[in-house]
């Protein structure tokens, strides 16, 4: 797919948020207006706090972040096109499901009442229960409501499917398919569920340890990986072009390679492609090490790919 | 926006923990039944309100309110005076209500009131509600609820003591005594309201 026809929703440019021991780092990624991006990695790699800076809950240390078009945060007029959907409901506890329209609707321009009724309807919420007592798939569907009610163009969501049975999964799917239907609308959404984005995503954004792994087409992320196994010795001339190398019990070697060096490795080898879940894993193990060798001294350089 | 907020905010904490608003009150009240000095409980209601600030912040992380604000149409500096404003309001209704107290319970106990002593009360109040909402507001924002707890008790607790040091060394009116049975009625109410 030609990039340079494709609008972007959302533009990171060399994005620096530290929190505490962790900083997200170098973030330089794009989200594609009309598609939906999947933002991918291991626990603590830094997808919570980099939907934080998009929301403006966390301030930048260094780097921008553009919203349709308009420098954020600061910029109303782009904030108000995000509905967001987060690990709980953005409500008081103590709130009746029906009475929050009435409750949060002034504080959106665009709120329509109607719609939010018809989601709750729709999404079998009981409209006299409370926030807290509804089960999880309820409070994400309760949030979705939310955020759809002010007619969004960019969904933000949380781990959203995280705690969901596979029947909620498969409805918060749907949800996330009908408001694509729009062109205009985009979709970015985080997990550590991999199947998701295979079933989900089009373009993909794999963090690991704060920085971004992998940010392109999901078509692309496994046109240009693959995996590499076989039986030791490791031929050492190969280990530079080696993300996440790991030895199994077994004896059998794996690790990530990316396409261009597959001619690296011998006719002993088997090389498959690589799926979603091989690449976020090897990447992660690729990061320990990197850890490890940093912390005994030696070098130490997590693997970056991107293609926008 | 701000004044959206502002209705946003008083009616969540009037009616979401209808009895976080309710208790203060009516320690108010209840200072005005028990302690016989005239216009006391406009400077213990000053007191009270202050601690109370913090009950909005609290709210903000229970429901996850800061995420809310962020997402809708509110600016953040909308946000901030809005929540100066919801703070006065509570303050001026809990003050009212110790005016109000002051005056009924006088009466009731055919007492006259001194009008310079209850406008020096006011006066008094308004400058702990300032002092309060000029310390904590800003603290709480920077901070949450939770990380900026120890907030709640410093300003009040520093008012309560230079005020109790000021009235034993005769610094302030000498026709005002501190009696036996106030100030541990003040610090149970005080704590009544911080940790409820």
């Amino acid at each position: 797919m030609d990039a340079t026809l494709i609008s972007d929703a959302v533009i990171i440019q060399n994005l620096l948020v530290k929190r505490g021991a962790f900083a997200l780092r170098d973030i330089d990624v794009r989200v594609p207006t009309g598609f939906v991006t999947g933002v991918v990695g291991p626990n603590g790699a830094g997808k919570t706090s980099l939907i934080k800076a998009l929301l403006g809950l966390i301030a930048p240390d260094e780097g921008t972040i553009t919203l349709f078009g308009a420098e954020h945060p600061g910029n109303r007029a782009a904030q108000q096109r995000i509905g967001v959907v987060l690990d709980r409901v953005t409500a008081m506890p103590e709130w009746h499901v029906g009475s929050i329209g009435r409750r949060i609707g002034p504080l959106y321009a665009e709120w329509d009442e109607e719609l939010f009724r018809g989601l709750l309807e729709r999404f079998e919420i009981p409209a006299d229960n409370r926030v807290d007592a509804l089960s999880r798939g309820q409070s994400v569907k309760l949030s979705l409501a939310m955020a759809l009610a002010h007619r969004p163009q960019l969904l933000l969501l949380d781990e959203p499917s995280s705690g969901l049975d596979p029947v909620a999964r498969r409805d918060l799917a749907d949800i996330i398919r009908e408001f694509m239907v729009d062109p205009s609308h985009t979709v970015l959404f985080s997990t550590h569920i991999t199947s998701e984005l295979d079933e989900l995503a089009d373009h993909i954004i794999v963090l690991n340890d704060g920085l971004v792994a992998f940010a392109g087409m999901l078509d692309e992320l496994h046109e240009r990986f693959a995996i590499v196994r076989g039986r030791p010795p490791f031929p050492d001339e190969a280990r530079p072009a080696t993300i996440g190398l790991r030895f199994e019990s077994s004896g059998v070697y794996e690790a990530l390679i990316r396409t261009e060096d597959t001619a690296r490795f011998g006719p002993d080898t088997v090389i498959d492609a690589a799926s979603t879940d091989d690449v976020v894993v090897h990447f992660a193990e690729h990061a320990r090490s990197a850890r490890h060798s940093a912390r005994d001294g030696g070098p130490a350089a997590p693997g970056k790919e991107s293609n926008r | 926006m701000i004044a959206t907020f502002t209705l946003f905010d008083v009616r969540n904490f009037a009616t979401t923990q209808p009895l976080r608003m309710i208790l203060p009150l009516a320690l108010v009240v209840l200072f005005g039944a028990s302690v016989p000095i005239p216009g006391a409980p406009i400077v213990i209601a000053a007191l009270i309100a202050s601690i109370t600030t913090s009950y909005y912040f609290q709210g903000d992380e229970r429901g996850m309110l800061d995420t809310l604000y962020a997402a809708s149409s509110i600016s953040r500096p909308a946000v901030v005076i809005g929540r100066y404003i919801s703070a006065l309001i509570f303050a001026a209704a809990a003050v009212g209500l110790g005016a109000a107290t002051t005056v009924v319970m006088t009466a009731v106990r055919h007492q006259s009131l001194s009008w310079p002593l209850a406008l020096g009360m006011l006066v008094a109040a308004f400058g702990i509600v300032s002092v309060a909402l000029a310390v904590q507001l800003p603290w709480f924002f920077a901070l949450g609820f939770t990380r900026g707890r120890p907030m709640i008790y410093i300003p009040v607790g520093i008012l309560s003591i230079a005020g109790f040091v000021a009235g034993q060394t005769g610094f302030l009116d000498g026709s005002i005594q501190i009696t036996s049975s106030g100030v541990p009625l003040a610090l149970v109410s005080i704590l009544t309201v911080t940790f409820c």
